[in-house]
């Protein structure tokens, strides 16, 4: 209750600072929108009507880019932040000296005062993608399926915090300027695409090593029950919320680990 | 008089030396960026493979000519994209474009010598090793025509230098509206659209990629990627040049001007 209640504090003056700025929220949500033109321009362009790749049609994969929207966007209200500049902020300039003095966990502490609600953009972004490529792929919506969506879409953004959590947690013991977002960010691009067009160690990188492809991917795979094909994996959807509770579980165990080993620049 | 242009010119060199010192002195920047452009070419890589695969690929574009394209194209993103935009706008939010300006040198070139510098460092430092994995990884898709470099490397300095003039034109902006991230984020992302880098122009819709020919845009990146692929028609590779380099004149003539008329009514306040 009490990490409720300090919860949405810290969201109501997040959202009171933003609200100063209203212009910057719409363009925000231009400028999100115009990034997924370009993906969707691009495989639109390649993929005409009818054709598919690897059991993918250009409209599922609309509806994989919407889902992806959606659960990237949902964690990065919470941890992309963080993520950006923990390493520089937190460890070198030693301003998580003052979080430790404080009578909240460390990790929640980072993630109240670091919420990004303009990140919100980014899902609403998501659903418009999603209702746009349901209506076009004829997909019938019924309570029991609402609810599946929103345990996929919640079991990926969970992932996707878990995974940003792990490699902030990296910088307890490898302190840089430079954030592990941007090649994260990278990798991340691929899995906007079906997995099953890459080569085997490929997926299986992207799937058990760091698993972004749970993120988006998967649950849109199990969502639209799309065969993966030969060289895919097929991931049934309850494993989808565990996979995301165990990384986040492995996540906040390294966190607290390298919390113990956590030195303080004195700064 | 020739010593003040001695001693001039020595100053914009010594911007230039600086400006690659600095990008040398963030080690860990070169090599996630260094490594973040091929990892997201894999995706087009094996988007467009799969599609090929089943026989779906374009029919203007055999698999290894849009392969080349892309690969050669982000190599170029990488030269070209230095943030002018952003850090002229910048200058501008924040009133430290004073400083600039107290500098015994003109403000256009001192950025344009940094953009040069740090063009022949990201080509050296970025782009041909990302270049060479490429070869590397999938050289039996890609497609090596040596006799068409010369003709590329003319038009990527085309290429370079209009690119320069459009993000100091976006930069120079912020003098008379509001620019900020994400505003420069999203013109950034049009251009992207418009200059051939995310799909051929060739590719789009006909009344699409008509209205695109009429912009400087293709020069950034489609012509010179179809000058080096050899597929330019010849009546189109005639007037190229000439066209490129008159919208780079245009260009330049439009910032000169929005600067100078920006400065004449400049007034910052504070220390």
């Amino acid at each position: 209750m009490r990490f409720l209640t300090l919860f949405i504090i810290h969201l109501q003056r997040q959202l009171q600072t933003e609200m100063q700025y209203r212009t910057n929220l719409v363009v925000g949500l231009i400028s999100q929108l115009t990034f997924t033109l370009l993906s969707v321009a691009f495989v639109g362009t390649f993929l005409k009507y009818g054709v598919s790749i690897n059991g993918w049609s250009f409209w599922e994969m609309v509806f994989l880019f919407g889902m992806g929207d959606m659960t990237f966007g949902l964690s990065a209200i919470f941890v992309f932040r963080t993520f950006l500049i923990f390493d520089s902020r937190y460890i070198i300039e030693g301003q998580l000296d003052q979080l430790l003095v404080q009578p909240l966990h460390p990790l929640a502490n980072l993630i109240f005062r670091n919420l990004d609600v303009t990140n919100l953009m980014v899902v609403l972004k998501g659903v418009l993608i999603v209702c746009i490529a349901s209506g076009s792929l004829s997909l019938s919506w019924n309570f029991l399926k609402l609810t599946a969506f929103l345990v996929l879409t919640l079991g990926g953004a969970l992932m996707y915090a878990g995974i940003y959590v792990f490699f902030c947690s990296l910088g307890f013991w490898w302190p840089r300027r430079t954030s592990f977002a941007w090649p994260i960010l990278s990798l991340n691009y691929l899995t906007q695409y079906p997995l099953s067009i890459y080569p085997e160690g490929l997926q299986f990188f992207l799937s058990f090593i760091i698993p972004l492809g749970f993120a988006a991917f998967y649950p849109a795979q199990a969502f639209l029950g799309i065969h993966p094909g030969p060289r895919g994996y097929w991931i049934p959807f309850f494993v989808i919320p565990v996979a995301a509770a165990l990384v986040w579980g492995v996540s906040w165990t390294v966190f607290r680990l390298g919390l113990d080993n956590y030195q303080s620049s004195g700064t | 008089m020739f010593s003040a242009k001695i001693s001039r010119a020595t100053g914009y060199l010594a911007l230039g030396r600086v400006a690659v010192l600095e990008f040398l002195a963030y080690r860990a920047n070169l090599v996630v960026e260094f490594l973040s452009y091929p990892l997201a070419f894999l995706g087009y890589f094996f988007f467009l493979h799969g599609l090929f695969l089943f026989g779906h690929g374009p029919q203007n574009y055999p698999l290894p000519e849009l392969l080349t394209y892309f690969s050669l194209g982000w190599m170029l993103r990488m030269i070209f994209h230095q943030g002018v935009d952003l850090s002229l706008s910048s200058m501008i939010a924040t009133g430290q474009i004073a400083q600039e300006l107290l500098r015994p040198l003109d403000l256009r070139l001192m950025m344009a010598t940094r953009f040069a510098s740090l063009g022949a460092a990201r080509l050296l430092g970025y782009a041909l090793p990302s270049l060479a994995l490429l070869a590397l990884l999938f050289s039996p898709f890609l497609v090596w025509l040596p006799e068409n470099l010369l003709g590329f490397v003319i038009f990527l300095a085309v290429g370079f230098w209009l690119s320069f003039e459009l993000q100091f034109l976006i930069g120079v902006l912020a003098f008379y509206v509001t620019m900020n991230y994400q505003i420069s984020w999203t013109l950034d992302l049009l251009i992207r659209l418009a200059s051939g880098l995310i799909i051929p122009l060739d590719l789009y819709p006909p009344w699409v990629a008509r209205s695109l020919d009429i912009l400087p845009f293709k020069y950034l990146y489609f012509i010179p990627l179809k000058v080096y692929l050899g597929s330019l028609p010849a009546s189109d590779l005639i007037l190229a040049l000439p066209v490129g380099l008159a919208w780079w004149l245009a260009l330049w003539a439009l910032n000169r001007l929005l600067l100078h008329r920006a400065l004449k009514q400049l007034a910052i306040l504070g220390s």
